[in-house]
């Protein structure tokens, strides 16, 4: 059995805080909330992956060209 | 222009970490709000998080623009049912560091709808640090009296997060 998610909660008026279970639409909503998450990581990993590919294909492009390593460089 | 800001409460995390930081019955008398964020969620890895306030149905939106070490991020837009008010670490990043983020709300009182106004840094020795700032609305004509954060997989033991209540006189 797995323990219920937890709310932290404060009542600014009587500073009184609490812990209390989370109810099944906060559960909803965590859950929704970790989904997105995920998805927001694959997307950024896949851009940043996209991006050393572009970077690596041009830089082999300009030392073709026969510019060298210092000079590739010197335009990152 | 004469500022006072005044502490209403911080909460901070138990043992076990806390799924949502909740703050009801926020005093009305300020003319804006001011949430200092010190936290780290219990997600492996980089992750949104979210602020939502009386109304949790699909009226908020967001932009965050951020990046980090030498990889800038296309500017991440999100709308729904809370607002993304940052990119920070979790269990991936720095042993006992959290990320640090600032929520300003101006006129949270008001008839209009709420600007939501964040800035944040996330350090990680492995990969660099994250920066970036956010700006969010929350479309409700409704004067907010509570909040809550939320992020993928809850909040990190030792996760703090102090609400200051800011009159500006004149306003």
């Amino acid at each position: 059995m797995t323990d219920t998610p937890k709310v932290l909660e404060v009542d600014c008026s009587t500073g009184v805080s609490v812990e209390r279970d989370m109810t099944a639409e906060e559960i909803a909503s965590m859950e929704a909330i970790r989904a997105e998450a995920e998805a927001r990581r694959a997307e950024e990993e896949a851009a940043a992956l996209a991006k050393a590919e572009a970077k690596a294909s041009a830089a082999a492009k300009l030392a073709a060209l026969g510019l060298t390593a210092e000079e590739i460089a010197a335009l990152a | 222009m004469a500022l006072v800001m005044t502490p209403i409460y911080t909460q901070t995390v138990g043992a076990g970490g806390a799924s949502t930081i909740n703050f009801n019955n926020i005093p009305q008398h300020f003319t804006d709000l001011y949430f200092v964020c010190n936290y780290k969620s219990q997600y492996n890895g980089w992750a949104n998080s979210y602020i939502s306030f009386n109304d949790t149905s699909s009226i908020y939106s967001a932009t965050i623009s951020n990046s980090q070490a030498t990889n800038s991020f296309e500017n991440y837009r999100q709308s729904g049912n809370s607002a993304a008010v940052n990119g920070i670490g979790g269990s991936n990043v720095t042993a006992n560091t959290f990320s640090t983020t600032f929520i300003y709300i101006p006129n949270y009182t008001s008839s209009t709808f709420k600007q939501i106004i964040s800035d944040f840094t996330a350090e990680n020795n492995a990969d660099g640090t994250r920066l970036g700032m956010a700006a969010g609305l929350y479309r409700s004509t409704g004067a907010i009296t509570s909040a809550s954060f939320g992020v993928a997989m809850g909040w990190a033991q030792y996760s703090t997060i102090s609400l200051y209540g800011i009159i500006r006189s004149g306003a």
